[in-house]
């Protein structure tokens, strides 16, 4: 992103703005960046450098901050788990009571966006309660309240949709119009 | 009841004496055939598309409308078009299974393309090829915010591919007759069951269903004890189930198994993996004839032999760890390798910090696979045992007298003598699995990744397993997509499928 964001400072500078020079360079740009692998996602936050470094960390007080997402799970010795993601990163948050999640609302799904909290806790490296890499919270402050995302559909994805089905409906009858036709002679 | 081996059909014709070249009637058979697939496929896509409509998933309602119509009025035009002017024989088997798999997966592709959670179509094709052969790679982007109804159809097509697609459209081809062998054993299936392949294609079925109805249950039991309510604790049950039985692993989480944080959980889907990787002839003889033969069978053998060989190495470098640490991370990832399964609860890092040596033994794992007639892929038990059979025999016989004739045998479903044609047999499909583990290691290695995860990562998705070190991702070079997706459609039909359909087309220049 880095190197694109330089290559239109670049352009800017040369003050491009001929249409075919523009489609060009958004294909030279394109090609920088699958030659150079450059990914789509965010560099590793606070969570990506922990489970990257994990022996620095183990056992120690920890802030991670996150998305919550799916919902909270009982876990069989009486706690409770919660899923956090940042970034490309997930781990799961454990908690002794329910009560350390009270103020989680909001679980990241389909069309949701969780609540992002911000969770201080101890990082286990291999836990010795659950044998996994996790985070036993302390304490849980909520970021920013999660909310629901309006689905929007173009009107060029239904009328394609439309189309299409109106294509497939008169294929069939005409399939099946040509059956009965060879059945009956 | 003598098994029916691949080689007895794979070569039914001396290809030194004649072969077969197709005319112009052979592919509008295997045309109107796809057209067919394609059509059974389009019928599929309306389970998921119910399910936008019952979560009122819109934006996913319209991808899987436009997928539906798109893929059903190409069946149509194809069948239409393509008239059925043969009956299918031996000639249109090995194109139909082939160019089966890969249209399946290049339609079944394009509702997840349409979802925006893949970077491009070749990503999308990748998980849909991924699904079908059962792997469990996947290349999605933000998995957790996902749809209900593209999950659906991501696990649906695992469950598809794991009975086999073709396997899944003999039960309605009343067209193909006799040639239905030849299309069951195309999908890399080697033995029959009963002996009318239909009546066996409609047993692995009704198998797959009572074990559907058993681990639904059961997983949606526990699911639901951990807080997840109903109707999504039977969604992602069902998931599980299809992800664990057909031996795919896929999951509807970013974390895979891990994010359940369940003992119980993991441990029934060990159940539900092993009886994915056991042969379905296994489970016929069991359920119905006799049931010390899991004790006595050869395939059982060599897993647990292949299987306990392993543990030790995993046991050894993983020695200084608390007994549920290697019972949470070693044993489950291997018996998730072993079966091809490829559920994991780890991350890329912490299996990579579980060492070069217990990477090691997870390689193997995959490699060697589940039993023949099974959902899974690799090597496979049966053909492993026979290659070390052989090596066995041959320094026996090295210390017998000259003139000594030895034979041994082994015992699959009743004792075989064996032969040097099935011995052949084991070490063709060995070499070759080898050839394309190895083959897919250097070319991640051309592009710059290190030998052991381009190892790890190509035996993985020839073998359909799934698990990964970290170079599957969406931000991985075009051209290694390509590669795995290869590979994994190679590796789940076993090769000869595609082998005698390009021999076909060379054969088509030849003329």
């Amino acid at each position: 992103m880095y190197l694109l964001g330089l290559y239109s400072l670049y352009l800017r500078s040369k003050g491009v703005t001929n249409i075919m020079k523009k489609v060009v360079n958004v294909v030279i740009l394109y090609l920088m960046a699958l030659i150079s692998g450059v990914s789509a996602y965010a560099a590793p936050g606070r969570l990506g450098y922990i489970l990257n470094h994990p022996d620095k960390f183990d056992r120690k007080v920890v802030t991670v901050e996150g998305e919550a997402i799916g919902n909270l799970l009982n876990d069989n010795r009486g706690g409770v788990w919660l899923n956090i993601f940042d970034a490309g990163y997930n781990i799961g948050i454990y908690a002794h009571k329910k009560a350390v999640f009270k103020d989680v609302n909001n679980f990241g799904a389909y069309a949701k966006r969780g609540d992002i909290m911000e969770v201080k806790g101890i990082f286990y490296k291999n836990c010795p309660l659950h044998a996994e890499r996790d985070i036993h919270a302390v304490s849980v402050k909520i970021v920013r309240r999660g909310y629901a995302l309006r689905e929007t559909v173009s009107g060029y994805e239904k009328l394609t949709s439309f189309a299409l089905s109106i294509i497939c409906l008169t294929l069939a009858a005409i399939y099946f119009i040509k059956l009965e036709y060879a059945r009956r002679h | 009841m003598q098994p029916l081996y691949s080689q007895d059909i794979f070569f039914p014709y001396s290809f030194n004496i004649m072969t077969i070249s197709p005319d112009k009637k052979d592919f509008f058979t295997i045309i109107h055939i796809l057209g067919r697939i394609i059509l059974g496929l389009s019928a599929c896509m309306l389970i998921p598309f119910s399910v936008a409509l019952f979560y009122k998933e819109m934006g996913p309602f319209y991808d899987f409308s436009t997928a539906v119509s798109l893929s059903a009025a190409l069946g149509i035009v194809l069948i239409i078009l393509f008239p059925l002017e043969k009956d299918i024989g031996w000639i249109h088997t090995f194109f139909i299974v082939s160019m089966g798999w890969v249209v399946a997966s290049l339609l079944g592709a394009l509702p997840l393309y349409l979802s925006h959670h893949y970077a491009c179509f070749l990503d999308a094709w990748f998980e849909a090829m991924s699904g079908f052969a059962t792997t469990g790679l996947t290349l999605v982007k933000d998995l957790d915010h996902l749809s209900f109804a593209h999950n659906m159809w991501r696990h649906l097509m695992m469950f598809i591919g794991g009975q086999g697609i073709i396997l899944a459209s003999l039960s309605l081809l009343s067209q193909a007759k006799g040639s239905v062998l030849g299309l069951y054993i195309g999908e890399a299936r080697e033995e029959k069951i009963l002996p009318n392949i239909i009546a066996t294609a409609r047993f692995i079925w009704r198998v797959s269903m009572v074990y559907m109805i058993l681990g639904v249950s059961v997983m949606g039991y526990f699911l639901f004890r951990e807080g997840i309510i109903l109707p999504k604790a039977f969604l992602h049950a069902l998931w599980l189930f299809f992800a664990s039985f057909d031996t795919g692993g896929f999951a509807p989480q970013a974390q895979n198994i891990a994010y359940y944080h369940s003992e119980g959980l993991e441990l029934i889907t060990i159940v539900f993996m092993m009886l994915g990787a056991i042969n379905f002839n296994l489970h016929f003889w069991v359920w119905f004839k006799n049931k010390k033969e899991i004790l006595k069978n050869f395939e059982i053998h060599t897993f647990l032999i292949t299987f306990f060989l392993l543990l030790t190495i995993v046991f050894f470098a993983l020695k200084g760890y608390t007994s549920l640490f290697i019972f949470r991370k070693g044993f489950y990832q291997l018996i998730s390798a072993h079966t091809g399964c490829g559920f994991t609860n780890l991350g890329f890092a912490e299996l990579k910090g579980m060492g070069a040596l217990s990477v090691l033994a997870i390689i193997f794992a995959m490699m060697i696979g589940g039993g023949v007639c099974s959902t899974t892929g690799g090597i496979k038990l049966m053909r492993i045992g026979l290659v070390f059979k052989s090596f066995l025999m041959e320094i026996r016989k090295w210390m017998m007298p000259n003139k000594a004739v030895y034979k041994d045998t082994y015992h699959h479903l009743e004792d075989i003598i064996v032969e040097d044609k099935k011995i052949r047999n084991a070490f063709i499909f060995f070499s070759l699995f080898l050839a394309v583990y190895l083959g897919g290691a250097l070319i991640g290695m051309l592009l710059g990744y290190p030998a052991l995860p381009s190892l790890f990562e190509s035996v993985s998705a020839t073998a359909n397993v799934g698990l990964s070190l970290g170079i599957t991702s969406p931000t991985m070079p075009a051209f290694l997509k390509a590669t795995y997706i290869i590979q994994m459609w190679l590796g789940r039909l076993e090769f000869f499928s595609v082998f005698v359909s390009l021999g076909f087309i060379f054969s088509l220049f030849k003329k």
